[in-house]
């Protein structure tokens, strides 16, 4: 029995020790650096301090990774973070302080529009937060001044001049309310009559404010103006308050008629909100059908995605030259390109070229008048349109977009690829298909060295040897925010 | 003078031989580790001796360490209104330290001491001469099956250790002192690494080889009849318990540097 007993004892204790380990590390296992979803980006920051290995990444306060490990970039401190939601390229950082112990955290704002980051991506947006070391700064330079502004009170308290002056203001306070006594003593009655017309009034008036609180501000307005009538009335004169109270009745009982019309087209307006409420007359079946809203809210739908295209579409304008080396003249474009959506755009394009659409023409007249030549033969080359027009549709894949459309007045395809976070573009246009021998080829590059300024340069019409002619060139791209800041410290042009 | 000097040399070359003798043991354990015949049976009794016998008096203290931690570690985060973080500093220190420290000297209390008394006993009633004499190893007959009990019991036990622990833990301070349940649990699964377990874990394999070995060692090498006994059962508990608390060090310095 014994032999039996032992191994399984044992092999209980140990299965139990195995479990609980293994329980453990799955219950500990749970955070995000484990996370197969999870990926890594990083940022930098002028100073970590508080920040740890492990210190919680949040949005919107839920955690959705960790500090994955923090290195010295510079003089700066590059921070990897282990993430496990997708963020787009403007997504924001935030160092954040959690508790006043010192433990710091990472605030993510996962941004809206840009590409999505990948791993080993930057978070370029850092935001600053005041740190409570700041605040404690901020609060001392607000207690100087709180110091300062006191300490010039006490100087002016504390001098005899202005302790003369504040006794003075005194005085013409104590005059003032002296006066007032007296007016007050000397026109009780007058003043108690006075004040019950008022409650009169405001009686009345009360009536309606249960009701139309908003009417009643106006009335309020209007008591007001009526008292302020008769402060001036008891100021100016105690002797014509009579007179002055003669004419307060007056505005009283004007006062009265008012609101009893009042009243009455409040009346009529309730009974013409009862009819809307229970669907009577036009604008009750207009309020009370479902259908008609439903179809309302439709309109609207459709006209805010309406306007939410047209914002989306970006206008990008362009002027470029190039220069052709072996005809020494310059071709010059300017284009318009309408882009609905990121990937998607049209453009029209204006094109003055020195090289225009060539003609060959022979014509060949024959004669039998003795005195002239038998045979005439006249040859001429015809250059014409030295101004084109491009109108191409182009969609994109991802580094590569393609064009078609009519290139030059021909029809034509083109391609470009784009590199270097698309400041480098090379493209290629195929078009005039019947023109000469060969389809005049073009291919170029096109670099943007600043923000809308890009230089070009390239090979022309590559297939047919005699033309073939090399180009550099230079222009300008501006998009809609551009124009816009243009047009506005510019000022538009008047039509 | 003289006397004392000599007494001095003596004993000096005592302790560097002692260290030579355990050395060659373990050496000489190990071998016979990887060489047939393998006693199962053997390893098996020794295993519940190290580690069955244990389990209730390592769980029981376990329980009452993760308990009393909470207890002293709220008390103290009290201060900063930080009691949300009792249960990991808890389970980092259970899992990283106290576990195998703590399961290493109980088992040494309770397992190593049996093993030097029991070898001892063995030694001087010459038994293990008798082994020899039956051509039966004593090493490989009396030794290996307890130093592998001892690597394989005393890691299990101190997973068990840290388990109970946070429990006790929980228990302290979820149920007595109302610590949000969710900030308890979160920020103990937050802190804590599989890694720190894994430090835990292996700790406990070298205290267990430690404890084991030292017990082997004491009860051997004893002489002198049951005093002689009485004497290698003490000195294998405070040397097991002295050896662990230095190995400790350097290998928390290892792992943790």
């Amino acid at each position: 029995m014994k032999e039996i007993l032992t191994p399984f004892k044992v092999g209980l204790v140990v299965l139990i020790g195995v479990a609980a380990f293994i329980y453990m590390v799955g219950q500990v296992r749970e955070g995000i650096g484990d996370d197969p979803s999870g990926y890594r980006v990083y940022c930098v920051f002028d100073d970590v301090s508080g920040l740890v290995e492990k210190s919680r990444v949040v949005i919107a306060g839920i955690n959705i990774g960790q500090i994955d490990k923090i290195e010295l970039d510079g003089e700066r401190a590059r921070v990897w973070v282990k993430v496990n939601t997708p963020l787009k390229s403007d997504a924001t950082v935030a160092k954040k302080q959690a508790s006043l112990l010192g433990e710091y955290y990472l605030a993510l704002t996962p941004g809206y529009k840009g590409t999505p980051l990948k791993d080993g991506d930057e978070i370029k947006r850092i935001l600053t937060d005041v740190a409570p070391a700041d605040l404690v700064n901020e609060l001392k330079v607000i207690a100087e001044n709180v110091r300062e502004i006191t300490g010039s009170v006490r100087a002016v308290i504390s001098s005899k001049d202005g302790e003369q002056k504040l006794a003075q203001i005194l005085d013409n306070i104590n005059g003032s309310v002296a006066e007032v006594n007296r007016m007050m003593g000397a026109n009780g009655p007058k003043v108690d009559r006075i004040v019950d017309n008022v409650t009169e009034v405001s009686e009345q008036a009360s009536g309606i404010t249960s009701d139309f609180r908003r009417d009643a501000k106006a009335v309020m307005a209007d008591v007001k103006a009526v008292t302020n009538e008769i402060r001036g009335i008891v100021g100016k004169n105690s002797g014509n308050v009579e007179e002055g109270f003669a004419s307060v009745k007056g505005a009283v009982s004007r006062l009265q008629s008012a609101m009893d019309k009042l009243d009455g087209t409040l009346d009529r307006t309730q009974s013409i909100a009862t009819k809307i409420d229970n669907g009577q007359g036009t604008i009750g079946r207009l309020v009370n059908d479902d259908k008609l809203i439903n179809g309302l809210t439709d309109v609207v739908d459709e006209s805010s995605r309406f306007i939410k295209k047209i914002t989306r579409l970006q206008t990008i304008v362009a002027l470029r030259s190039e220069y052709y080396l072996g005809e020494t003249a310059v071709k010059n474009y300017f284009s318009l390109k309408l882009q609905p959506k990121p990937d998607k755009y049209y453009m029209l394009q204006l094109i003055d070229d020195p090289r225009g659409r060539s003609m060959y023409r022979e014509t060949v007249t024959n004669t039998t008048d003795s005195t002239k030549n038998p045979v005439i033969r006249e040859q001429q080359t015809i250059t014409e349109d030295r101004f084109r027009f491009s109108l191409e549709y182009a969609k994109r894949f991802y580094f590569v977009t393609g064009r078609i459309g009519i290139i030059e007045n021909t029809g034509g395809l083109g391609l470009d690829v784009h590199l270097l976070d698309d400041d480098l573009e090379l493209s290629a246009d195929i078009f005039s298909f019947d023109d000469n021998v060969n389809p005049r080829i073009k291919m170029w590059g096109l670099y943007t060295f600043f923000t809308h300024l890009y230089v070009a340069a390239g090979i022309d019409d590559v297939w047919n040897a005699d033309q073939t002619d090399f180009f550099i060139g230079a222009g300008l791209s501006f998009d809609d925010e551009d124009l816009k800041a243009l047009l506005t410290t510019t000022g538009a042009p008047s039509l | 003078m003289k006397r004392r000097i000599t007494e001095l040399g003596q004993k000096t070359i005592d302790a560097v031989e002692a260290v030579g003798q355990a050395t060659m043991l373990l050496i000489e354990t190990l071998v016979w580790t990887v060489r047939p015949p393998y006693r199962f049976r053997l390893l098996f009794q020794a295993m519940e001796f190290v580690g069955v016998g244990s389990l209730f008096i390592v769980m029981l203290t376990g329980l009452f360490t993760g308990a009393v931690f909470a207890l002293q570690g709220a008390g103290a985060f009290k201060l900063f209104n930080a009691e949300s973080l009792v249960g990991s500093t808890v389970a980092i220190s259970l899992a990283r330290e106290l576990s195998p420290v703590l399961t290493g000297l109980m088992v040494t209390g309770r397992a190593g001491s049996g093993i030097a008394t029991e070898l001892g006993t063995m030694k001087v009633t010459e038994q293990i001469d008798a082994l020899y004499t039956m051509a039966v190893n004593p090493v490989q007959y009396l030794i290996v099956p307890r130093f592998l009990a001892g690597l394989i019991m005393v890691p299990v036990l101190s997973a068990l250790f840290t388990l109970i622990g946070m429990a006790g833990a929980y228990f302290v301070g979820v149920v007595l002192l109302n610590i949000d349940k969710g900030i308890f649990l979160g920020k103990t699964r937050w802190f804590v690494d599989p890694e720190d377990l894994m430090s835990g874990i292996i700790k406990a394999f070298v205290f267990g080889g430690i404890l084991t070995m030292v017990g082997c060692y004491k009860g051997y090498y004893a002489s002198g009849g049951a005093r002689g006994v009485g004497l290698a059962t003490t000195q294998a508990v405070v040397y097991g318990s002295v050896l662990i608390l230095v190995a400790d060090y350097f290998l928390t310095a290892l792992m943790f540097k």
